[in-house]
C-alpha cells in the first residue's frame, strides 16, 4: 500500500505537463483551479502536524445521561454551544436504548467517522471526504445539498439546514471553515466532526471536555492512547479490558467510535432508573431553527 | 397498382393527422391555459422554496425525501413507454406499432426531461449543479443516474425525431400557408431536405434500425441506476439486490399504463379512431396484464425475502407498510393498483376500451403510491433507538407536484401542435404492404 | 477583515468583563445568603459521607484529590480558607451550578444535608498533595525494600524497547514472583501515567517488560510495586512509522497502481481541510477498468453521431433542395460531441476523497 502511495506521488510530480494539459481540457476545472488560489494561503497552520487516526470511546459504565445530576446531557450541551449548532440538530445525541432484562441505558451518539463511510462513498462532489486523520469532513461550499449521504448513513447522524438557521449574531464572527462549520449555511447538511479545528491544537472536542462525568474519550489509534481529559489510557488495552464495541459493527461501516457497555453504573445509576433524560435546549433558533415563510405569501416570515 | 379505397385511405390519414397542425380547437387553448397556469402557480411555489430553502416543504433530518423523489422515478418511469415499448414492438416487427410509436416517443421525452427536473428542483443548492459535472464522482450512484439520464434523453430525443423526419417533409410539402410562417420554418429545417427518395429511406431506415436497438439497453441501464441510488443504501427495504429489475419492470409496467390513456386521449380529441384501433387497446391491454403480473410476482419475492428474515428494520418497515400509518397506501396499491386491474384486464373482452382504460388509470395511480411506498416509509423506520419519523406534504411540494404533471402534459398537448401524433408514412407503408398480402394473395387464387 | 476581528475581540472582552463582574459582585441570593454549615468542619462522620458523595458526583470533574484538569481546583489551603469564610457562596454555587462553566445543580439530585457533607469534606481537602493519575492498587507492602529501574536512554517508534526493574526487600535479598507495574507518563490531552504493562520478578528479583513505543517524545518510565516507586527517562524518536492501518474495501489486484494527475490542491486539503479538487483519475493504471465504461460511453455517442450523420447524407443527397437542409444535423452532430466528451470526462476525472486511507 505505502509502495502504491510512493509510486502515485512520483507520478503526480513526473507528469505535471500533463495536468496542465488536463486542465486546460476540462474546461470546467479552470474555474476551480482559479477559485482555489484565490482561498489558499490561509496563515493558520495547526500546532501538530502528525498524521492521526482520531478516535473516540464512550464509557457507557459512566454516562448516566447526566440524569443524576438533572440537566440537559451536557456532551449535546457543549456541542450546541460551541458550534453554534442550528436549533433541532444534535451533532452528538444522546439515546435512550433498552436493556435485554428491562431498563435503560443511554447511548451518547456523534458522528462515528467511519472508516468504510457510505456517506463519503456516494457523494456525488466530493464534498464530504475523509482528512488524512480519519475525521469525515464536509465542505458546505462544495456541498449540493442531494442529501444523498443522509439517505446513507445507517446512523442518522447527518443534519440538513433546511433553511436559513436563525443563529446568535456572534455565529457571523466565525471564521468559517469545513474544519468548524460555523455559521452553517442553508441548504447543506452539516455533523460533527469531531472538534477537528481543536484537536491539533491539543483540545478536547467540546463534548468530551464537557462531559462532567468524564465518559468521553479521545483517542488515536496510531499512537494508542486515549485520554478524556483527566485520565490517560493505553487506548488497545483499554478497549479489549473493557469489552469495547462499535455501533452496528455487522454494517461494515467500520465506526471509529468504541463504546464500553454499560448503563451509568460507575455513578451509582441503576438499569432500572425511570428518570428520562432531560431533552436538549438550544439558546437561539426561534420555534423551528430556520426562517420560514408564514404562510403562502412572502410578505411575512417567522424567524 | 393501387385500388382507389387505399388511395383515399392515405388521403383521410394525411388529413386526419395534419388537422391538428392547423386547426386548433378553443378548448385546446383553454386547456393548455390551465395546464400552463398551473406551471406559473409551480414557479411561484418554486420561487418561495428558493428563497427559503427545503424548510418549505415537509421533508426533515429522518424522511429527506418526499414528492420530488417520489415524482422523479415516476416520471423517468415513465418514459419507459417510450422507447421500450416501440422499440421492442419496432424489434419483433409488430405491424400494429406503428400508430401509436410516435405518441410513445412523445412521452417518453416529455417524461424524461420530467423526471431528470426533479432531482434539481429538490437539491438544496441547485445554483451549485454544476459541481456535478466539475466536481463528479464516479463512485457515486448520482453520478450513474446524471449520465445514464443525459444519454437516454439524448437518445430518445435522436429516437423520437428520426421516423418524424418524413412526417415533417409531409407537413411542409402539405400544409403551404396555412400553417404560421413560424411552423413552416420548423417545418422545413427539420425535415432535412427529405424527398423521399430510395437512398434517403434506405439512410432513414439504417438509423432508425440502430437507434430501436440502442435504446433498449440505455432504458434498462437508466431506471437500473434510478434503483441504486436507493439501493446502494444501508436501509431496511431499500438495501435489495432486485431493486434494480424491480424499478425496470415497474417502469415499463406503468409507461404503458400512461401511454394507454394517453392513446386514448388523442383517439378521442384528434379522430384517430381509424388508426388506433380497439386491437391496440386489447394488445397493449395484454402487455399490460403480462407486467403487472411480472411486476406482482417482483413485489412478493421483495416483500417474502425481506419478511421471512424480519431483520428488526424490515420488521419495522413491514409493519408501518402494512399494518401502520402507511397501511392505507399499501392496500390501496394492492388492491386498487393490481388486483382491480388484474381482473379488468383478463376480463377485458366483455368491453375492451373502457375496461381497459380504467385499468390504465388504476396502474397509473397504483404505481404513483407504490413508489410513495418504496420511498416514504423506509425513510420513516427509525435507524437509531428513537421515534418513527413523520411526513406530510406541504403546499409548496403539492403545487410543484402538480405543476410537474402540468408541465408533462403541456409537453405532450403541445407536441400535437408541432408533429403529427401518428406516423403517417410508416401507417402508408403498412397499408401498402396489406394491400399487397391481399394482391398477392387474389393473384394466387 | 481587520475591523471584524477588531469588533469581535472588542465584544468578547466586553462580555467577559460584564460576566466575570456580575459573578464577582453578585452575592448569594436570599433563600443561600448567609447559610452556615451545620456541621463541623472536622466531624469524622460527615467527612467519610462526604467522601462518598464526592467519589460518586464530584470526583469525575475535580478529581479524587480535588485539583481536577478541568475544573476548579479544591486542593489549595487558600480555598479551604475562602470556604470556610463564604460557605454559603459554595452551597449556592453547588445547588444552583454554574451553567456557563460547565458545573450542573445539584438541588434536585442531593439532599441538604448531602450536599453539606459533600462541602464539609471539600473543606478538608485543602493542602492536600496533588498526584495526577491512578492511585496504585492496593498490593501487600514491602516495609523497606529498594526498587530500581533500568531503561534504555533512547528508542524509536515501532522498535521494542525493554524496561527491567529490580525489586530487592530490605536485607537486599532480590524478591521472587511478584508483578510490577510499569506506567509511562504521558502528555496527550492531559497529563497522567498509562499502564504499559506488567512483569513478574525471576529468581534475581528482576522483572523485564519488552514494550514497543508507538508515540514519540520523551516520556518518564515509572515502576510501581507497592508504594515503591522509581521513575527515568526515555528518548523516543519518531520512525514515522504507522501503526494503525485503515482499510476500507477489497483490495482487488490491479494491473498497476492508481494514477491521479491533477493540481495540488486534488491532493491536499491544506490547513483548512477545504473539499478536494478535481483530478485525472486511473484505478488500476493505465489499464484500468475504467477504460470499460469509457468505451461504453464513447461507443454509444459514436452510434448517435453515425445515426445523425446517416440523417446528414439525407440532407445532402441530390434533390433535397431545400436551403440550410443541413442544418440540423451538423448542430446535432456538434452537439452530440461535446456531450460525449463531457461525459467521459466526468467518467475519468473527479476528486479524490479518501485521504484516510494508506
Amino acid at each position: 500500500m505505502r509502495k502504491q502511495d510512493v509510486s502515485r506521488r512520483e507520478f503526480i510530480k513526473q507528469s505535471a505537463g500533463v495536468a496542465g494539459f488536463l486542465a486546460v481540457l476540462a474546461s470546467p476545472m479552470a474555474t476551480v483551479l482559479a477559485r482555489d488560489k484565490a482561498s489558499a494561503g490561509m496563515p493558520q497552520e495547526p500546532a501538530d502536524k502528525k498524521k492521526r487516526a482520531w478516535c473516540m470511546v464512550i464509557d457507557l459504565k459512566k454516562c448516566d445521561g447526566c440524569v443524576t445530576i438533572g440537566t440537559v446531557p451536557q456532551c449535546t450541551n457543549a456541542c450546541i454551544l460551541g458550534h453554534y449548532v442550528p436549533k433541532g440538530q444534535q451533532w452528538i445525541e444522546v439515546y435512550e436504548d433498552d436493556l435485554p432484562g428491562g431498563g435503560k441505558y443511554f447511548l451518547p451518539a456523534p458522528c462515528y467517522q467511519c472508516e468504510n463511510a457510505p456517506c463519503v462513498n456516494v457523494c456525488p462532489v466530493a464534498a464530504t471526504y475523509h482528512d488524512k486523520d480519519g475525521v469525515v469532513l464536509i465542505d458546505h461550499r462544495r456541498c449540493i445539498g442531494c442529501r444523498l449521504c443522509m439517505s446513507a448513513c445507517p446512523y442518522h447522524r447527518r443534519f440538513f439546514n433546511w433553511g436559513e438557521p436563525i443563529l446568535p449574531p456572534e455565529a457571523a464572527f466565525a471564521e468559517y471553515s469545513p474544519h468548524y462549520p460555523v455559521p452553517a449555511v442553508k441548504g447543506t447538511v452539516i455533523k460533527c466532526m469531531f472538534c477537528s479545528h481543536l484537536l491539533p491544537n491539543g483540545k478536547l472536542p467540546f463534548c468530551v471536555a464537557g462531559c462532567p462525568m468524564k465518559a468521553l474519550y479521545m483517542g488515536d489509534l496510531n499512537e494508542d492512547i486515549a485520554s478524556n481529559g483527566k485520565d490517560v489510557v493505553q487506548l488497545s488495552k483499554f478497549l479489549s479490558e473493557n469489552d469495547a464495541f462499535r455501533y452496528k459493527e455487522e454494517l461494515g461501516t467500520k465506526p471509529r467510535v468504541y463504546y464500553l457497555p454499560g448503563h451509568g453504573q460507575t455513578f451509582g445509576r441503576t438499569a432500572d432508573d425511570p428518570r428520562p433524560f432531560v431533552p436538549a435546549t438550544w439558546p437561539w433558533g426561534g420555534e423551528s431553527g430556520f426562517v420560514r415563510p408564514d404562510g403562502i405569501f412572502p410578505w411575512s416570515e417567522t424567524k | 397498382m393501387r385500388s382507389r379505397a387505399i388511395e383515399s385511405f392515405q388521403d383521410r390519414l394525411e388529413r386526419v393527422s395534419l388537422a391538428p397542425l392547423i386547426h386548433t380547437q378553443k378548448t385546446y387553448y383553454l386547456f393548455v391555459f390551465l395546464l400552463l397556469a398551473t406551471v406559473a402557480w409551480g414557479l411561484y411555489a418554486y420561487a418561495i422554496q428558493l428563497r427559503y430553502g427545503l424548510v418549505t416543504t415537509g421533508l426533515g433530518d429522518q424522511v429527506m425525501y418526499g414528492v420530488y423523489i417520489v415524482n422523479f422515478v415516476f416520471f423517468i418511469g415513465i418514459s419507459y413507454a417510450g422507447a421500450l415499448v416501440s422499440a421492442i414492438l419496432r424489434l419483433t416487427n409488430a405491424g400494429w406499432r406503428s400508430p401509436i410509436t410516435r405518441i410513445s416517443e412523445i412521452i417518453a421525452v416529455g417524461g424524461l426531461t420530467d423526471g431528470a427536473l426533479q432531482p434539481i428542483i429538490d437539491l438544496g443548492h441547485p445554483e451549485r449543479a454544476w459541481h456535478i459535472i466539475a466536481y463528479g464522482r464516479f463512485q457515486s450512484p448520482l453520478l450513474w443516474d446524471i449520465i445514464a439520464i443525459t444519454t437516454y434523453l439524448v437518445g430518445s430525443l435522436l429516437y423520437l425525431y428520426l421516423p418524424l423526419i418524413p412526417d415533417l417533409a409531409l407537413a411542409r410539402d402539405r400544409l403551404g400557408q396555412s400553417a404560421s410562417g413560424f411552423k413552416r420554418k420548423i417545418f422545413t429545417v427539420f425535415a432535412v431536405g427529405w424527398q423521399d427518395t430510395p437512398d434517403q429511406r434506405k439512410r432513414l431506415n439504417r438509423a432508425i434500425g440502430i437507434m430501436a436497438i440502442m435504446i433498449i439497453p440505455l432504458a434498462v441501464s437508466v431506471h437500473t441506476v434510478v434503483a441504486f441510488i436507493f439501493s446502494m443504501t444501508l436501509r431496511p427495504g431499500w438495501n435489495s439486490t432486485i431493486y434494480g429489475v424491480y424499478f425496470v419492470i415497474g417502469a415499463v409496467f406503468s409507461g404503458t399504463a400512461v401511454l394507454l390513456i394517453v392513446i386514448a386521449i388523442f383517439r378521442k380529441v384528434y379522430h384517430f379512431e381509424e388508426y388506433i384501433k380497439e386491437k391496440h387497446f386489447r394488445n397493449l391491454g395484454y402487455m399490460l396484464l403480462a407486467l403487472l403480473l411480472l411486476y406482482l410476482y417482483l413485489t412478493f419475492t421483495e416483500y417474502l425475502t425481506g419478511g421471512y428474515k424480519m431483520e428488526e428494520g424490515e420488521e419495522q418497515l413491514l409493519t408501518l407498510v402494512m399494518l401502520g400509518k402507511n397501511a392505507p397506501w399499501f392496500w390501496f396499491f394492492v388492491i386498487a393498483g393490481m388486483i382491480v386491474p388484474a381482473f379488468l384486464l383478463i376480463f377485458s373482452k366483455l368491453k375492451t376500451i373502457p375496461m381497459v382504460l380504467i385499468a390504465a388509470v388504476l396502474v397509473v395511480l397504483g404505481m404513483w403510491v407504490k413508489r410513495y411506498i418504496i420511498i416514504v416509509p423506509t425513510l420513516e423506520v427509525p435507524l437509531m433507538p428513537f421515534e418513527f419519523g413523520s411526513y406530510s406534504p406541504t403546499w409548496v411540494e403539492i403545487s410543484i407536484g402538480l405543476a410537474t404533471l402540468a408541465g408533462f402534459s403541456v409537453m405532450v398537448t403541445l407536441a400535437a401542435k408541432f408533429m403529427p401524433l401518428v406516423s403517417v408514412w410508416e401507417l402508408k407503408e403498412e397499408a401498402e404492404k396489406e394491400t399487397h398480402h391481399k394482391e398477392e394473395a387474389e393473384g394466387q387464387r | 477583515m481587520n475591523s471584524k476581528w477588531l469588533l469581535a475581540a472588542t465584544l468578547s472582552i466586553l462580555l467577559f468583563a460584564v460576566s466575570s463582574a456580575a459573578v464577582l459582585a453578585q452575592e448569594p441570593p436570599p433563600p443561600y445568603a448567609g447559610v452556615k454549615n451545620p456541621f463541623a468542619w472536622n466531624d469524622a462522620g460527615v467527612l467519610s459521607a462526604g467522601k462518598t458523595v464526592y467519589e460518586q458526583f464530584c470526583g469525575s470533574c475535580h478529581g479524587a484529590t480535588g485539583a481536577g484538569v478541568s475544573a476548579f481546583d479544591f486542593s489549595s489551603a487558600s480555598y479551604s480558607k475562602q470556604l470556610e469564610a463564604k460557605p454559603d457562596s459554595v452551597f449556592w454555587a453547588l445547588s444552583e451550578g454554574r451553567i456557563t462553566k460547565g458545573m450542573p445543580p445539584y438541588k434536585s439530585t442531593l439532599s441538604e444535608e448531602k450536599r453539606w457533607q459533600v462541602i464539609t469534606y471539600i473543606h478538608s481537602l485543602g493542602g492536600a498533595p496533588s498526584t495526577p493519575g491512578p492511585t496504585p492498587a492496593a498490593t501487600p507492602p514491602v516495609e523497606n525494600g529498594s526498587l530500581t529501574l533500568s531503561v534504555p536512554p533512547a528508542g524509536q517508534t515501532g522498535d521494542p524497547v525493554t524496561f527491567t526493574a529490580t525489586l530487592k526487600d530490605g536485607q537486599g535479598k532480590p524478591r521472587t514472583g511478584e508483578k510490577v507495574k510499569f506506567l509511562l507518563l504521558e502528555d496527550f490531552f492531559a497529563r497522567g501515567l498509562v499502564e504499559a504493562g506488567e512483569a513478574t520478578t525471576d529468581g534475581q528479583g528482576v522483572a523485564a517488560l519488552e514494550y514497543i513505543p508507538r508515540r514519540p517524545g520523551e516520556p518518564e518510565v515509572v515502576a510501581w510495586f507497592g508504594k515503591l516507586e522509581t521513575r527515568s527517562r526515555i528518548a523516543i524518536a519518531d520512525s514515522g512509522d504507522v501503526f494503525y492501518h485503515t482499510e476500507a474495501g477489497i483490495r482487488m489486484p490491479a494491473p498497476g497502481p492508481e494514477i491521479w494527475i491533477g493540481p495540488e490542491s486534488a491532493f491536499d486539503l491544506g490547513p483548512q481541510g477545504n473539499a478536494p479538487n478535481t483530478a485525472l483519475r486511473l484505478p488500476g493504471g493505465m489499464l484500468s477498468w475504467l477504460w470499460l465504461f469509457v468505451l461504453v460511453l464513447i461507443a454509444v455517442y459514436v452510434t448517435y453521431i453515425v445515426t445523425l450523420y446517416q440523417v446528414l447524407r439525407i440532407s445532402t443527397v441530390k434533390g433535397a433542395g431545400a436551403t440550410n437542409a443541413s442544418l440540423v444535423p451538423r448542430m446535432a452532430i456538434l452537439a452530440m460531441i461535446g456531450l460525449g466528451v463531457m461525459v467521459v470526462l466526468m467518467v475519468i476525472t473527479g476528486p479524490y476523497s479518501h485521504f484516510h486511507l494508506g
